[in-house]
């Protein structure tokens, strides 16, 4: 017999946006964004070789055949052949048993009422009544995270997520693992960043000072340089969770470095004596900036 | 000697009263410390521990020191270097687990006995007494027993824990007693490596790999035996 008792557990879960709502994008983040026991990991923007096959690798760990699921899914084979995967951990999953007999599965409340409350919102209604025809998906289990960010080309699965740079501050998992680091008071100005320009296929990684970023003259009023710098790499070169909502509430309720119970040093890689390139904090290095708070702590990754 | 006392160690155990730690052989003259030394913690939740370390020395690294951290899943050390000078101020070597000895094999759970078993010293900061903890008595001659045996023969002036015990226990059965029964519980011994060539060395024979023709040989060696 299975207990239908909630459990509250830590896991890894993504929500996928289908080709017809991706012109939604800002508002069902927002919403995923707002629950309090979810956090967003990574957006990747994915385009399909061909429709049918994301749909195939999508319910390949569904309950349900997929026979029973064509009928159901026809409907995508007319949207845009573009999807918006956001990846999230899920610090409550609230997981409980769902179906029957064959189709008994382990689902999560939590993604399930986000979910659900993104249907009611954006999917199509006819007759005042909520088509099938969803615009969003999203995981039962944990199982099916790490088969899809193994179909997107990372190897490690889910434990590409749960990376952990270093056990005692806060890095991102996207840094490569280091034990060594100094904490250390510097000059601002000393900060360099790294950006990104030219087109989407033809990328390149410039160097430069706080002032010459897309977030510092955000901060100082050219909202539109810093949105067109987001909507134009996010997704497939920047794959945090960055909004100019973000960015402002971020300035709102700033507080360096202790935030929060962490530590949140902006992290950086010496380049020579005098200059030491961003690694991670060029949002938290442009609030310091734009508060005139020359000298800053650091965290200078040794190895 | 003159004490170094750049850090005022006692702000940072003020910050740590709600975590499980014990600060082992811990120097009389604690709070006061020696420029280049360092205390050696044990604790449950080491990231919290180590971070709660950083938020103090975040107040220092503001007045120009450099913090040097150094971390792995059992050990991390916080080096606090003075305003940019080169050589090391004072070190907390916080570890999650029991360190590593080479002579002893001691069983884990006496890691987490110790930080149990912890009894507290007061302190006076700021008007007001901190706790702060330290191994039970017991707790503290076995961990001085265990340094004594593991590093004697590199470090002659580790003879001072035995002085230790031997004037703590000397005229006490009782403690004596306990300290045995506890070494006893936790304390596995490693085989010793027999040098060889000397009395005490024994020859393995070991079974030689047989060829073919060998086998054959056998075989029929064996069958007119039988045979007989």
């Amino acid at each position: 017999m299975f207990s239908n008792e909630l459990t509250k557990r830590e896991r890894y879960d993504y929500f996928l946006i289908w080709g017809h709502g991706l012109h939604l994008k800002e508002k069902i983040i927002k919403i995923i964004d707002q629950n309090k026991f979810i956090d967003i990991l990574k957006i990747i923007k994915h385009e399909p070789i061909t429709t049918q096959a994301l749909i195939n690798s999508i319910y390949s760990y569904d309950y349900a055949p997929i026979k029973h699921l064509r009928a159901k899914t026809r409907y995508l084979l007319k949207c845009p052949k573009k999807v918006i995967f956001i990846f999230v951990k899920n610090n409550n999953s609230q997981e409980f048993y769902q179906g029957k007999n064959e189709f008994r599965h382990i689902e999560s409340l939590t993604i399930k009422k986000i979910k659900e409350d993104i249907r009611n919102k954006f999917n199509e209604y006819k007759n005042n009544i909520r088509t099938e025809n969803h615009i969003i998906h999203a995981s039962d289990n944990e199982i099916q995270t790490d088969h899809i960010l193994k179909y997107l080309g990372f190897k490690e699965g889910i434990n590409h997520l749960k990376r952990k740079p270093n056990p005692i501050i806060t890095s991102p998992y996207h840094l490569t693992k280091f034990n060594k680091f100094t904490i250390k008071k510097i000059n601002i100005d000393k900060l360099q960043c790294s950006i990104i320009t030219g087109k989407i296929k033809k990328i390149k990684k410039v160097i430069c000072n706080i002032e010459e970023t897309p977030h510092y003259k955000a901060l100082k009023g050219n909202k539109e340089k810093y949105i067109k710098y987001i909507k134009k790499y996010g997704g497939i070169y920047l794959t945090d969770n960055h909004s100019l909502d973000n960015f402002l509430k971020l300035k709102k309720n700033f507080k360096y470095p202790y935030y929060k119970n962490n530590l949140n040093y902006i992290l950086v890689k010496s380049i020579n004596k005098n200059k030491f390139l961003i690694q991670d904090g060029v949002h938290r290095a442009s609030i310091l900036k734009y508060k005139k708070i020359n000298n800053i702590l650091v965290a200078i990754i040794n190895s | 000697m003159k004490y170094s006392n750049k850090l005022n160690l006692l702000k940072f155990f003020n910050n740590l009263s709600n975590e499980k730690y014990v600060i082992v052989k811990l120097n009389e003259d604690f709070p006061n410390y020696y420029f280049h030394s360092d205390i050696d913690i044990f604790c449950i939740n080491m990231e919290k521990f180590s971070k709660k370390i950083l938020q103090i020395g975040n107040q220092y690294a503001k007045q120009n020191w450099n913090i040097k951290i150094k971390s792995t899943n059992e050990n991390t050390k916080i080096d606090f270097y003075y305003k940019n000078q080169e050589k090391l101020d004072f070190r907390f070597d916080i570890f999650s687990t029991l360190p590593k000895y080479k002579k002893i094999k001691i069983k884990p759970g006496l890691f987490y006995s110790i930080i149990e078993n912890q009894i507290k010293q007061n302190f006076k900061y700021k008007d007001k007494e901190i706790k702060i903890s330290i191994p039970s008595e017991i707790d503290d001659l076995i961990l001085r027993y265990y340094e004594f045996i593991e590093y004697y023969e590199q470090r002659p002036d580790k003879i001072k824990h035995l002085e230790i015990i031997l004037k703590k226990i000397e005229k006490n059965e009782k403690k004596l007693k306990k300290m045995i029964e506890k070494i006893h519980l936790y304390t596995k011994l490693i085989p010793l490596k027999v040098p060889p060539e000397t009395h005490f060395a024994r020859t393995i024979v070991k079974e030689k790999k047989i060829t073919e023709t060998e086998k054959s040989t056998l075989k029929k060696l064996i069958n007119k035996l039988l045979l007989k």
